[in-house]
Order: C-alpha cells, then structure tokens, then sequence
C-alpha cells in the first residue's frame, strides 16, 4: 500500500548547482514536503552556496535536512556525499574549497575562476563524518560500466571502500527511463555484491517539478554557449524530464527490483538527517588580543570611555547612560571582540591617512560613535540603538564602513595579514537573472537572431505583441515562460561590493571558499544574507570615491596652506547653496531630481539635509513620500498623523513616514513591540523572501495595537503605511553620515573650489555629471580653465595660482561670483583621448621641451599620440596655430622609437583653424574644451534663432515659451517617472533642466536620442525656486526646430 | 541486417498490458505476439522545435517469432510506430 511506502532523497540540486538546476532550495524542500518525503539532501555540484537557504527552509517546512554535495574529482568523475557530523561538514567545506583552489594558491601566480576539480588524495585524508555515494553516470564507477571497463570499475569501488570504511561508502542506484538503466543497474548491483557494498536508491534531482525541465534544459545550453538544437546533438541534454523530485510511489515503482537500495536510502537520511546545524553564531569571531590579558571587554569598555571623554569635553548624564546600556546589551551578546576589530581597522586606517566613516546602521551606536566608527553623534540627531543592535539578540549588528576608494585594499589585505588568509574571505554577490539578461541568453539558445533578441531585450514581455490566442508553443510565449522562470536565479557568484566575514575557526570549515577573478581575492560561497543567517558577522569595507576626493582636496588645501573646513555643521552659507541647488559635484545632492527639490525644501541643518539624502530616491518618488513631505514643509497641507500616539516619532519628517528608525518605533508605540521585535518587522517587511512573515506580523501589530486601545482599521491602516514604506524605509543613521559627508563636499566647493574641482576632476569617472559639465561648473564658480600645456600640464589636474607665486600661496582672482580666493585648473595629459601612461612616462621624463622637434626627438613617440597632443592644443605654448604644427609634425624625418631625425621644416601658408574646428578637436580629444563651452561659438546663430541663453532662460517668469540651444549633458529616464525623460542641457552660461513627456519623446525620440545640440521650444516652469523647461519641439542646431 | 527508421513505421497495436506495454502488434501484414519486453525509455525532447515536441515511450521486445525490434508510441500523434529491427 502506498501508505506504507517511505522515500528519502538524498541527491538533488538546487539552482546553486549553478545552470544546472532549475529550483530554489525552498522550492525543493517544499516540493518535498507535499511528496512526503522523510528527509532531503541538497547536493549541488561543489557547492554549498544553497546550503543556509536549503536548511532554513527545511527549519520551517520541519523536513530533515541533510547538507551534502556532488563533487567533481580529479579525474573529472563525481562524487555524493553526506555530512554526518559536524565535522563531516566541517570536512566537505575544506573538500570543496580545495576543489574550487582557493587555499593555499599564490596571489602572484593567479588563475582565477577554473572548473572544481578535488583531488582525491583531499577526500582521502579528509572523509572523518562523511558518507559516500558512488555518483550518478558520471561516478567513477558507473562510468566505467557504461564503458565496459569492469577492472576501472573495481578499482573505483575499491578505492570508496578504502577510504571511507565499512558502513559509509553505498552504490548509488538510479532509474531515470533510459536505455542503459537496466544494464547500469545491473553493472553496479554486482560491482556491489562482490565489493560486499550496500546499494542505495537516489533520484539526481534536478529541479522541483517536470514543469522546470524545459529550463533546465536552457540552462545546459546556455553553459555549453549553444542552441538547444546543438546541445541535443551533442547528446549534452537529457533524454526526458524524469529528474524532478520523485514521491514514494514512483520511486517504489522504479526500484522494485531493489527494494533494499530504497531501505538504505532511509537509514542512510536517519543517520544525516538535521546532524548538521548551520548555525555560527556560538563561535563567530576571532579572539582579539588585548593588552596586559585583559578582557575583550574590560578593553572595550575603557576605549568606549576615553573615546567619550575625546568626543565630548564632558560628557552629560545622558550620554554616560546611553554608553552604559549599549556596552550592557554588547556584553550580553558576546560582541566586545567584534567592537574591537572594527575599532582596530579604524584605527589601522587612521594611522595609515586613509579617509574612513561609518554609515548604516552602527552610527546609531554611541559606542561606535566614542570609538571613532562614526561620526553622528547619535544623542544629538535622535538615533536608535536598537535599529543597530537589540538586547533580544533576534539580528546580528551590521558595521558598514566607507573608505577612500583609491585606499581600501589596503584595509583590506591588513584583514587578511592580522587574522591570516584562512579566517577572512570576502562575503559573495548572487548574480541573478533579470528578464533582459535572462531573454538574451535564452534568445541565443532558442536560435532567435541576433537583431530580434536585441530588440526583445530592449522591450518588455507586453510589448512583444504575443497574440492571445497565440499556442503555447509559440516561440515568443516559451521564450516569455522560461524568462519568468529564470528571473531570480543564480547566474553566477561575484564578489560582494565590500562585505568580509572573519572567523575564530578556519574559515574553510565553515563555508567553502571560492577563487575569484581578482588576483589574491578570495570569497565564501554564502552572500550576505546567508551569512547573517547563518549567524556569522560581516563587517562592510566599501570604497566611497567621494572620500577619496575629501582625502586629496583635504591634501591640497592643507599643501598650498590654506585651513581646512572648521568643526560645525551651520554654516548660513552652506544652506543658501543648497537652496539655490548650487550642488554639482557634490556627495548626495547634486542630481537633478535633487536640485529640482532643493529650491522647494530649502534644507536648514543637518537634519534637513539626511531627510533631503532619504527622501530623493526611487522608493520614497514610487511611495508617494515626496510630495506630502514637501506640501508639509512649505505649509501647503497641515501635518498629520496616522494615530496622534506616533506624533513624537514622526514629528521629525512632519508625518511623513520615511526612517527605518521610525519603523520600529511606530511599532514599539502603537503595537507595544520590543524593539527585538521592532526590528524584526522591518526586517520582515524590507527581506525579499518575507512574506509569509509580514501575515504573521500583520496579526500580531493589530493585536498589540488592540491592547493599546488602537482600533483595527486603525492599526490596519499603519500596518499597510508600514508595508508600503518597506520598499524605501531609510536608515536614519545612514543618511545622517552621508549628510555630513555631503556637508564637507558643500563646504570645500563653497570655500576650496579650486582643490575642490580639482579632486573631483582627478576621481573620475563618479557622480551624475561628466567632466566637462564639472568644469562648465567651475568655469560659472570664477575658475579659470588653463589650457593643456605639453611642458606644465601634469598625469593628473593641477590647481594653479594666478599670477604663480614662489610659495604657492593662494591669490585673490576675479570673476567669481564670491570674489574666491583660488586658484585656476590646468587639465592633465591624461584627458587626451588614447594617451596612455607609458607615454606619459616618456614625456615626463624628458620634459621640458622646447619644441615640436625636441619633443619628438626626445619622446619618440608615434606621430597619432603626438598628432593628437597638438590637435588638443598641448602644443600651442610654441605655436597657437595648430594646423601649422601638424603640417609641421608631417614635415619632420620621424618615426616612433627611433633615433635621429632631421627637421627642417618647409613654410607653408595654411588657413588658420576656425575656432569651432578648434574646439571641435578639443571635445573630440578631450571631451570638453578649456577655452570655452562648445555652445559659444553657436550664439551668433542661436541670437538670429530668437534663441536664449540658459542664464536668461532661468529669470523668464512661469510660464513664458522659450526657445534654447543647448549641448546635451545628461538625459534620464527612471524607471519611476512612467515614461517621463528628463535631459539637462548646458550651454556656456549654464545648466537647465528639461522635462519631455513620452508623447513628446516619441514625437521627437530621434533627435533626443541621436543629437547632442539641441535647439528646443519650450515652457518655463517654476515651482518653489526650482525651474525647469517643458519641452514642447526639438530640432537639431543649425536646422531648427 | 538491422533496420532502422527515425521517424518509424506506422504499426497496428490493439492490446496493451498494465504496464502500457504491447502484447501483440501488427506490421507489414502479420501479426507478432510479443514474448518479452527487454527494456523501455521514454524520451522527451525538441520542445523547442519548429516541427514540435518529441515526446515517445520506447520499448525493446522479442516477438514469439523471435523478432527482436523497438517500438515506440509518439504521444504527440497518439499512434504506436516501429523504430528499429535487428537481425
């Protein structure tokens, strides 16, 4: 009877068998659970980077889990096994780490990513509480069967016996309705019977159900970069669609001529099942040393303490309060030691000059704080420790530090030399499929062409007009079903943008290791998701270029003797440039949705400024945040409140739900949360895999609030505004940092622009504009952009002083809408298209010249390089007439690394450049023109056209037509403005923004998207001090609109 | 000589065991009376394919007659066809 019939499967792959399974670990174990299956094992190929989901959801489901894994040997066979033990967990981390080559390989010897391949010298020396499978048909014995080659056979199951004992090696058996089934099976059952082996049934899953087959079989395809027709030739896909997880039933049915293998099965899941716990969180961290062998915390403790005397000349009760109840909480959760490390690699980067400040949320802790972590005082800006760290201990705290991003490897390789290669890794990223990513690599394996996939990609599925009448095997519906079950799945393993985990244990016994690309780098298999879940602790170590442009512009205001910005955050001064959205190059602040909002919301303090940094983003523009927030502060709507209970929490943001921070304190007021519990509703509601837990949530919020004396609908009513802010709740602590870096960038533009302008300049590529906007910018701040200068011109761009002193000290200069004192900024040989370091070596170690011919005589370099140094005016120190300099470059004996040349040049009478033609060279070489905008040489035109400058443009009153021409510099279209296209055009007396309806954008898609001059008819807009233009036509420059 | 045909050759099959397995089957005129069934696989492949999905149930028998030979039924055309004969 069916009843009676018991399965457990103990070979199945999850789509971390990566593009070689079909389903998620939790579809699986969910599948499993409605076969009723007694155990599951998850057995990707050399990999454990499914493992935390797989056992989590099995937690959940109450299925015994079994971790194990298909290793790839040596000699290219495979190979099951089963953790029994911790330490055969421990032990298949190690085995697959070593398969993947991530120990013990020479950074300066490299290989980057190649094929897993264990050695089995590894697996015999490490098979402590591991059990052994012989393998699917790619087992080393089974291959040898079906290649008749019974002494290799013998020698295969021979070897598993020796190595793994008496009881822990079984034949594994498989029935998948192929041909060589029969004779397989009967191969391996007499191969088992004269080794004295037990038989053992298993499936090889390879996806949840048949209805994932067909992806599977993309998936083959796409790894091999081939069509689905050349795959089957090739005999790489499976015959049928049998290798979905098997009930009871079916599987008695296919083993009934080996019903022992089917019991083996079941004592083999009785012996693994749930032995292994994922779960770190009892020995996560190495020991720290501390001084004179005190304490982890005895040490934090004293550090917290002098940190906060060094923070605040005397610190008010309050604080000593706040330091006690967080160093209380840290104490009790065994997190001294973390406090320590991070305070070290702060240290480490301090001492070292490198730019460092924590963000996320450890600044809402006043012991990160008096450690130097962060650098919000959290009392001041109203923080909340418990969104960091609880005292019921439901999260791990989460340190995020940025650092100079030309300096972070240097953090980074001081990890791996204080705690050793083996106990730090960098966490993975999980590249999943998106439907454009997932439609080009099926549109390749479903043979579509070329051009027709790169138009599907470019359009969403509706748009593909699929008929709807259109059969199922319609080529477009497949490709649009397999595209949605692809979406999510794993594509490949990258390296997490900055997250590290360090372990007291060797890292490799805890979670396999993987090569990547980058010389040296190394990363666990389990993103950051699965390593909190796992209960280990990351620590992010994320590069911020815009701390880099702090480091260097800090450098040359300090060089050329100048003060740095003075401590304090209130300066008048900084808050009228926000205002009139004076933000380019600037951290956080500069975009265009940001200087639209910046006239309205006119930011007063730091505060102002974090709610300005977490309002302007897709979630809060998507959640309808911004416009009751702006109504609200410019008076237009009173303030409201969900329940007049959370006025206290909501005051700051007038109402307006938007901190993470809040999240939990809405529900800790309204619903009586712990703030434990608190923080696990935000986390429920802002984890994708979540929700489930949310109806959970749900229940118990309106619950609390019943005991609160808040209504249902009422409560029903926050729950749903708590819900609906997951998808762009902001840490509070987070925006605060970023605000005060953003306040220091505001600052050094306002007072330093010269260096300011100069380092952002030297960091490119970053923020929202391009270099030549960046100095269109400079140009309108008084500076003066030098021309390129073979013999002063640097690698990098210089600031000089005008008129040059012997000190350097800064002069006075006009022009400036200040009456700055700065200097000028010369551009860098770098900025010449094509010209690369190695010539620059060359030219620096020559200069200076005197000349074209000692240039080349001395430089040898190719006549293009040099060519294209006089056509971007490097030249015109010796001759301003470029054209002659190249007839002149044309005249000279020479060619590139050779000696002598004669030059004698013959006079030639050339018409001189037109300036447009010059600065022509100039973008084209350069991409911007020192002398000038581009637009300048237009105005004659553009004045004739009825056309305005941009400057006059932006006093026209609401309202008024317009007409401008205008150079391109940035054109947008965010996925959150329905269609809308925004596109900011400069000409040499500003920048505007324009805003183009899609009917509009459609009219003129052609010209929007292939011209770069634009001469546009429009309407001004004005709304709070911001304007915009509304386009209404577009032509082309010099052909009209 | 073996014989064989990709596509297979219409055969007349009126009587199925549980198993879905033929018990007698007529070809070229005769009837053959199948004496045993050796092996059967299942294929299921080309789903993606201009002419359609290939999808048949294979099975290896030995006739009364002594013939051995491999039919399939073709799900997508609902008929039973004979694939190979060996000598």
């Amino acid at each position: 009877m069916a009843s009676d019939l018991a399965y457990a499967e103990l070979h199945a792959h999850s789509f971390f068998s990566l593009l070689d399974g079909a389903s998620s670990p939790e579809a699986l174990v969910a599948r499993a659970k409605a076969l009723d299956l007694r155990a599951l094992a998850l057995t990707d190929h050399d990999s454990l980077a499914g493992a935390v989901r797989f056992w989590i959801a099995a937690q959940k489901e109450e299925l015994p889990a079994i971790i194990g894994a298909e290793l790839t040997l040596d000699d290219d066979s495979h190979l099951t096994l089963l953790a029994e033990t911790p330490r055969g967990y421990a032990n298949l981390c190690r085995l697959i780490t070593r398969g993947h080559g991530a120990a013990g390989t020479d950074t300066a010897d490299w290989p980057g990513k190649t094929p897993p391949r264990t050695p089995w010298a590894d697996v015999a020396e490490r098979h402590d509480g591991l059990i052994a499978l012989s393998g699917c048909a790619r087992g080393a014995a089974a291959a040898a069967v079906l290649g008749g080659d019974a002494a290799a056979a013998d020698r295969a199951i021979a070897r598993l016996g020796e190595t793994f004992g008496p009881g822990n090696v079984f034949i594994e058996l498989q029935q998948h309705d192929r041909p060589e089934d029969a004779r397989l099976a009967h191969g391996l059952s007499s191969l088992a019977g004269r080794h004295g082996l037990p038989l053992a049934a298993t499936h090889n899953v390879h996806y949840a159900t048949r209805a994932e087959s067909r992806m599977r079989d993309c998936q083959i395809a796409i790894r091999h970069i081939e069509t689905l027709t050349e795959a089957r030739r090739a005999g790489r896909l499976p015959l049928n669609a049998s290798y979905a997880l098997a009930g009871p039933l079916e599987m008695a049915q296919r083993f009934a001529k080996w019903p022992a293998a089917l019991a083996n099965s079941l004592a083999i899941a009785e012996r693994c099942a749930d032995a292994v716990r994922i779960d770190f969180s009892g020995r996560r961290l190495p020991a720290f040393p501390t001084p004179e062998g005190r304490t982890e915390f005895a040490y934090l403790y004293d550090l917290c303490h002098d940190g906060l005397k060094a923070r605040f000349e005397n610190p008010t009760r309050e604080a000593v309060r706040q330091l006690a109840h967080e160093l209380d909480i840290i104490d009790a959760a065994g997190l001294a030691g973390y406090f320590l490390i991070v305070w070290d690699l702060v240290r480490f980067a301090r001492e070292q000059g490198i730019l460092c400040q924590g963000r996320g949320s450890a600044a809402n802790s006043l012991v990160a704080y008096a450690l130097g972590i962060t650098a919000v005082d959290p009392l001041r800006h109203n923080l909340l420790f418990e969104r960091f760290l609880s005292a019921d201990h439901h999260t791990i705290p989460d340190i995020d530090i940025d650092f100079a991003a030309d300096r972070r490897e240097e953090v980074i390789q001081y990890v791996y030399a204080r705690y050793g290669q083996s106990h730090a890794a960098m966490v993975c990223n999980v590249v999943t499929y998106h439907p454009r990513s997932a439609v080009r690599d099926l549109g390749k394996v479903l043979g579509f062409p070329q051009p027709v996939i790169d138009r599907l990609a470019r359009e969403e599925i509706a748009e593909w007009g699929i008929e709807p009448d259109a059969p199922p095997d319609h080529p477009l519906r497949q490709l649009a079903g397999l595209v949605g079950q692809f979406e999510g799945s794993p594509r490949h393993l990258s390296i997490h943008v900055g997250g590290m985990i360090i372990t007291g244990p060797p890292l490799d016994e805890v979670v396999p290791l993987e090569r990547a690309t980058m010389p040296g780098r190394v990363i666990v298999e389990w993103d950051k998701d699965s390593v909190e879940d796992a209960g280990l602790i990351k620590i992010d170590l994320l590069s911020l270029r815009t701390l880099s442009v702090v480091a260097e512009c800090l450098k040359q205001v300090a060089d050329s003797g100048q003060a740095g910005p003075p401590p304090g955050v209130e300066d008048p001064e900084i808050y009228a440039m926000l205002e009139r959205a004076d933000t380019i190059g600037t951290f956080q602040v500069e975009s265009r949705a940001q200087q639209q909002m910046l006239p309205r919301s006119k930011p007063r303090n730091l505060e102002d400024l974090a709610v300005e940094i977490a309002i302007i983003r897709p979630g809060p523009i998507q959640g309808g945040a911004v416009h009751p927030y702006l109504r609200r502060r410019a008076g237009l709507e009173p303030v409201s409140y969900p329940h007049p209970s959370l006025e206290p929490v909501l005051k700051e943001t007038l109402g307006v739900l938007l901190y993470q921070e809040q999240c939990i304190r809405v529900a800790m007021v309204a619903a009586r949360f712990t703030a434990g519990d608190a923080d696990q509703l935000r986390r429920a509601m802002t984890r994708s895999r979540s929700r489930e837990a949310m109806a959970v949530m749900r229940e118990r919020f309106i619950a609390g609030c019943g005991n609160n004396a808040i209504d249902a609908v009422t409560a029903d009513g926050i729950f749903d505004k708590l819900a609906g802010f997951a998808t762009y709740g902001f840490c509070k602590s987070h925006a605060a940092s970023f605000a005060l870096i953003a306040y220091q960038t505001l600052w050094l533009k306002r007072y330093r622009p010269a260096e300011f302008y100069c380092s952002l300049l030297n960091n490119q590529p970053m923020g929202f504009y391009s270099p030549e906007v960046l100095i269109g910018d400079a140009r309108r701040h008084g500076i003066e952009i030098l021309p390129l200068d073979i013999n002063t011109s640097g690698w990098k761009w210089m600031v000089e002083m005008e008129p040059r002193t012997a000190d350097r000290r800064p002069q006075k200069v006009g022009g400036g809408p200040w009456s700055a004192v700065c200097g000028h900024l010369r551009p860098p040989l770098s900025a010449v298209n094509g010209l690369g370091e190695a010539a620059w070596e060359r030219i620096a170690a020559a200069k200076p010249f005197r000349g074209l011919d000692d240039f080349c005589r001395r430089t040898r370099l190719p006549r293009s390089a040099t060519a294209d140094l006089i056509r971007a005016g490097a030249f015109d120190p010796f001759d301003p007439d470029r054209r002659q300099l190249l007839w002149a470059l044309g005249e000279l004996d020479y060619r590139a690394d050779e000696l002598e040349i004669t030059f004698e040049p013959q006079a030639l009478a050339l018409a001189a450049l037109e300036p447009l033609e010059q600065t022509s060279w100039e973008y084209e070489l350069l991409g911007l023109s020192p002398a000038g905008q581009l637009m300048r040489h237009y105005r004659p035109a553009l004045n004739s056209a009825g056309a305005l400058t941009i400057a006059q443009v932006r006093e026209m009153p609401n309202g008024r037509h317009v007409r401008i021409g205008a150079m391109m510099a940035v054109r947008q279209s965010p996925p959150t403005a329905h269609g809308m296209v925004f596109i900011s055009l400069e000409d040499e007396t500003g920048l505007v923004d324009m805003v183009v309806r899609p009917n509009v954008f459609e009219d003129y898609r052609k010209t929007l998207r292939g011209e770069r001059l634009l001469l546009v008819d429009g309407i001004i807009q004005r709304d709070g001090g911001a304007v915009s233009v509304l386009m209404m036509r577009a032509g082309q420059v010099g052909s009209g609109v | 000589m073996t014989k064989s045909w990709v596509d297979g050759l219409p055969v007349r099959v009126e009587t199925v065991d549980a198993q879905g397995v033929p018990s007698a089957f007529g070809w070229q005129g005769q009837a053959h009376a199948v004496e045993r069934l050796l092996q059967r696989w299942e294929v299921e492949t080309d789903w993606w394919a201009e002419e359609g999905p290939a999808r048949r149930s294979y099975v290896a028998l030995i006739t009364r007659s002594g013939l051995l030979c491999v039919l399939f039924f073709d799900f997508g055309t609902t008929e039973w066809r004979i694939a190979r004969v060996y000598d």
